[in-house]
């Protein structure tokens, strides 16, 4: 219980999350109607995705400093995480804007940036299945890494900045004040984005160990 | 500093001397810009107009990086190894391969425009787009052929890791040319910092990241 206590949190966050976001009131906002309510998992899915990727570039810098492959496995399971959060935040924001704007994808700079950090993560699990020696594939995946997240930063959060966007919170303010989050969607929003990132953390933890035991059998296997 | 100048003079006048790559690639662009030409006849719109210009210097300068990361000989790069500092070492590549892009995309203006004309408005305009465009995209090719290299990928590799982190740099150079074929400049100056900042970046990273990447 003592080492587990988080997960029994992550998943009582999200179960909250679920039955407080669809039954608690929200604002009526022109044309969002109770769309707003996709505040608590798109947000929260991109939030996650952050965070894991950040946990990832961590991982590598640690890696690239002690040679130690331990903390590849991490970093690269955790970009494996990372882009299942980006694709579900893909997902519901696509869902999202087929109510509200009417169209799946437009040509949109924030959903653009999105769409390339994708692609550019997706193009770090090629390049790791395209080198053979671990070693050498964990040095140059961690360099790519830095590069990948350095450049993430820059599309989703820089350059959206800088263009006009239809994306809520840009063209503007950052952030969500242009949601006009009143107390009732913060009471559900925070504990939600709390729950999905501890859900990132655990999807990560289960799949480092399931690494571990992979390599366990190959080496028993090998003998 | 003073190595990065002598270095990048030396490379200058073994590729005009030799002409391996800037040849091929030469004939790369002039290829496209025929077919384009026996395809289309001619174009009506300027939009369309960039919009083949920039993809045949995009596929030009992936054609480039390939010959000169990939195809260059193994003693030649450990002496350079041996003289320079790894972070000086890619900034020479990328200011090499960005001059000799830079080459190639006002070669291929000066065939393109004279199939289908020059539809811009704002000429100088046009010639800084062409000129820092085509250092964007020869610094993150540059950048991404280093990475394969190590990782003894093939040209599909360079084109796959490229291209999510190109995808900006060309929306940015797409509007650039647009702005210089109206009739009026608005923003170009905003759109113009971005690309700077955009090259900057790429510099900077690779200056940083490069130590770690030859490493053996």
């Amino acid at each position: 219980m003592r080492k587990n206590w988080w997960k029994i949190l992550a998943v009582i966050l999200v179960l909250y999350t679920l039955i407080a976001g669809f039954l608690f009131p929200v604002p009526r906002l022109f044309i969002l109607h109770e769309t707003i309510r996709n505040l608590y998992f798109h947000v929260g899915m991109w939030f996650a995705m952050m965070t894991i990727f950040l946990i990832s570039l961590v991982y590598s810098l640690i890696y690239l400093n002690t040679n130690n492959s331990k903390f590849d496995v991490i970093a690269s399971e955790s970009i494996n995480v990372g882009i299942l959060f980006g694709f579900l935040g893909l997902a519901t924001g696509s869902l999202w804007a087929k109510f509200t704007w009417g169209a799946w994808w437009t040509n949109d700079v924030q959903l653009n940036g999105a769409a390339i950090t994708i692609l550019t993560y997706l193009a770090y699990i090629i390049l790791r299945n395209t080198i053979e020696e671990r070693d050498k594939k964990a040095r140059i995946a961690a360099v790519y890494n830095i590069f990948a997240f350095v450049m993430m930063i820059v599309f989703i959060g820089i350059w959206p900045r800088m263009n006009d966007s239809l994306h809520p919170g840009k063209g503007g303010n950052p952030g969500f004040s242009s949601y006009d989050l009143d107390d009732y969607m913060r009471m559900v929003f925070y504990p939600a984005v709390i729950g999905w990132i501890l859900m990132g953390v655990w999807f990560l933890n289960i799949r480092t160990r399931l690494n571990k035991i992979n390599q366990k059998l190959i080496e028993i296997e090998d003998q | 500093m003073k190595n990065i100048i002598s270095l990048i003079k030396y490379e200058i006048k073994i590729e005009l001397r030799q002409k391996h790559a800037l040849s091929s690639v030469f004939l790369f662009a002039a290829a496209a810009i025929f077919i384009c030409y026996l395809a289309l006849q001619t174009i009506s719109s300027p939009m369309v107009w960039m919009a083949f210009y920039w993809l045949i210097i995009l596929f030009a300068s992936i054609n480039m990086a390939h010959q000169s990361f990939i195809k260059q000989a193994e003693r030649r790069f450990l002496y350079y190894y041996s003289i320079l500092a790894p972070g000086q070492l890619i900034i020479t590549k990328i200011l090499l391969n960005g001059f000799f892009v830079m080459l190639i995309a006002l070669i291929s203006l000066l065939c393109f425009s004279l199939f289908f004309g020059l539809p811009v408005y704002h000429i100088a305009a046009f010639f800084f787009t062409v000129i820092a465009g085509s250092f964007a995209i020869s610094s993150i090719i540059t950048l991404m052929s280093a990475i394969s290299a190590k990782a003894k990928g093939n040209a599909a590799l360079v084109s796959i890791l490229s291209f999510p982190i190109l995808i900006p740099s060309i929306i940015t150079i797409l509007k650039l040319s647009n702005l210089a074929s109206l009739n009026r400049i608005v923003d170009f100056s905003t759109n113009f910092s971005v690309l700077i900042a955009l090259i900057v970046i790429v510099f900077m990273l690779a200056y940083l990241l490069f130590a770690y990447l030859w490493r053996d």
